[in-house]
């Protein structure tokens, strides 16, 4: 029998896209029910004994004032890092478009961190935030009152705050700059003989027609604060000084690695990706303007 | 502040003409001092972590930028206790895994996606680009669990399957693939080329573009992966560099004092290559953002 023309070209589609298909239902879709399943479990993976218990996972992470610490922590976290790595990128992708001469090699200083593990910056900050680094012997030359950054519990969250955005100041400059490229010419043009000032120029047409850069890169922004891991798990071990540095990816990890609470763990990564879900959407809704030319 | 410029005579227009140059040109001085700051920012950690590297022991507490009597000590005492060679050896493998996978796979799924009509497409497609809503704190636990049963965990497999394919290179060489003509596609059909034969000679070749911005993507992201490896293994030997880093770091404690020297050689070893690499592959990494958007 001979296929129709139409009946091949599906075939090979489905031949094609098998494998991967197959595959995100293995490592993703199944994982994600049975992440899930381990949350209605009292799971430890130390004992043999795995019991249902309905949503006591949930009850008793609701009550553990530890979980309240790490979601204070993780929003004030992400807000300051967004904000922080996002105003003074755009300055920098801004200030890019002025500079003539020298660009390239500026561009390529500020993109180092870009291929800096998180792992090493938070080994090299933690010998600038130590006794002997020279923060500290600046602060302390400054008179501040706690110069040790990482040991107090008021400043250590927004010290590493400090360390992630001075890793993706690069990184987020260039995704403005691609946003600016895309800005036409003639737009400015049209409004310099208008006789607008830089600042109406930047208020009036840089702002609203870098809307959707703006909106896709805050969002990679919050969402990649929200998920920091290794930074903080490299400066803190176990999110001290008195759970100050705490955040929801670590708390995760130390209850499902340390305390091998698996069903514990498994109700916070599924109130974690809510968390991920509803701030999302929010910031896509606040943020979307309507580009009128 | 007046924003309106009314030309009303020459002498005005020649007054606004050369009030707009001064301000272009202060606003390009200050530009470049904006920029040159962050870029000195950027600079300084890592010529702190350099130098400590180089400092003997008795030097570390002076908080004096360049060493006085500068030694290599350091990096001889980290590479002698540590195999360094054996967890770059380690990180390489999983990384030319990932990246060799992704594309291969993300081209095929992108390819079908893009080129093919059959019943169920776009759900797939749907399906496949939520996956990256889930975030990986929530997958690690089943498959640590999973890792554990079949036997994976210490191995190479074990390190490799979370990142073999990605869901949002799908989407990028979906869209890449969509712009490439059908009846390019339909005269090679003609010319009797077989579908296979198709995908390898005329999809990858025009698709070479987004394939090493995602290459590029993927290799970073593997490079620095840290959580899912200080999950999956546990004996030094099959440690990747992140992990290696991290366990010669906290094993550098002498008299509950880290010794810094030896931990700045630790990173400096685990991170000076890939800072190479950037200056010499910077004009790709950039195109690749600029064409992808976002890293790994």
């Amino acid at each position: 029998m001979k296929l129709k023309l139409a009946q091949k070209n599906a075939l090979w589609g489905y031949i094609f896209i098998a494998l991967p298909l197959l595959y995100f239902l293995i490592v993703f879709v199944i994982p994600m029910f049975q992440a899930f399943y381990f949350s209605v479990l009292k799971y430890n993976t130390l004992s043999t004994n795995t019991s249902f218990i309905g949503f006591e996972n949930y009850k008793s992470m609701l009550q553990d004032e530890a979980f309240w610490k790490a979601v204070s922590n993780t929003l004030r976290y992400a807000a300051v890092r967004s904000i922080g790595v996002l105003s003074i990128s755009l300055v920098t992708a801004l200030a890019l478009q002025h500079l003539t001469r020298g660009k390239n090699v500026l561009l390529t200083l500020i993109m180092l961190p870009f291929v800096t593990s998180g792992v090493a910056m938070a080994w090299i900050f933690s010998l600038l935030y130590s006794r002997i680094g020279p923060i500290t012997q600046i602060l302390s030359a400054l008179d501040v009152e706690h110069p040790m950054l990482m040991t107090n519990p008021q400043t250590a969250l927004y010290a590493i705050a400090a360390v992630t955005i001075w890793g993706s100041i690069g990184y987020y400059t260039l995704l403005f700059t691609v946003g600016l490229n895309t800005i036409p010419g003639e737009v400015y043009d049209a409004a310099k003989i208008d006789g607008a000032s830089s600042w109406q120029l930047f208020r009036h047409i840089t702002m609203p027609l870098l809307n959707p850069t703006i909106v896709l890169v805050s969002i990679v922004a919050v969402t990649a604060s929200l998920k920091n891991f290794d930074v903080v798990r490299s400066m803190t071990g176990n999110g001290g000084p008195i759970n100050s540095t705490l955040t929801l990816p670590l708390m995760i990890y130390l209850e499902a690695f340390f305390r091998m609470n698996m069903g514990r763990a498994s109700a916070i990564t599924f109130v974690f990706f809510l968390f991920i879900l509803v701030i999302t959407f929010i910031q896509l809704k606040t943020l979307t303007r309507e580009v009128r030319y | 502040m007046t924003t309106q410029v009314q030309v009303h005579s020459d002498a005005a227009a020649r007054a606004a003409r050369r009030s707009r140059t001064l301000r272009t040109a202060v606003a390009g001085l200050g530009a470049y001092g904006w920029v040159i700051l962050i870029a000195i920012t950027t600079l300084l950690p890592y010529l702190w972590m350099l130098s400590n590297s180089l400092k003997p022991r008795a030097e570390i507490a002076y908080y004096a930028l360049l060493p006085v009597n500068p030694t290599l000590d350091n990096y001889i005492k980290i590479l002698t206790k540590y195999p360094f060679g054996q967890w770059y050896l380690n990180t390489f493998i999983v990384t030319i895994i990932s990246v060799v996978s992704t594309l291969f796979f993300c081209s095929l799924a992108g390819y079908a996606l893009a080129k093919f009509r059959f019943p169920g497409r776009d759900a797939f497609f749907i399906f496949i680009l939520a996956t990256v809503m889930v975030p990986v704190e929530m997958l690690i636990l089943p498959w640590y669990v999973g890792a554990f049963n079949f036997k994976l965990h210490n191995s190479y497999a074990g390190l490799v399957f979370p990142g073999l394919i990605s869901a949002f290179g799908v989407f990028i060489l979906r869209q890449a693939i969509l712009s490439i003509p059908d009846d390019l596609l339909d005269a090679a059909r003609i010319d009797g080329m077989s579908e296979p034969g198709i995908y390898l000679r005329i999809i990858l070749p025009l698709v070479a573009g987004p394939l090493s911005a995602l290459a590029i993507l993927t290799a970073l992201a593997s490079w620095s992966d840290f959580l899912w490896p200080l999950i999956v293994v546990n004996i030094p030997r099959m440690f990747t560099m992140q992990v290696g880093v991290t366990f010669a770091s906290q094993g550098e404690f002498q008299d509950t004092m880290l010794d810094w020297g030896t931990v700045m050689a630790a990173t400096a070893v685990a991170s000076i290559p890939m800072l190479l690499l950037v200056i010499f592959a910077q004009k790709y990494i950039v195109r690749g953002i600029a064409t992808t958007g976002i890293k790994g």
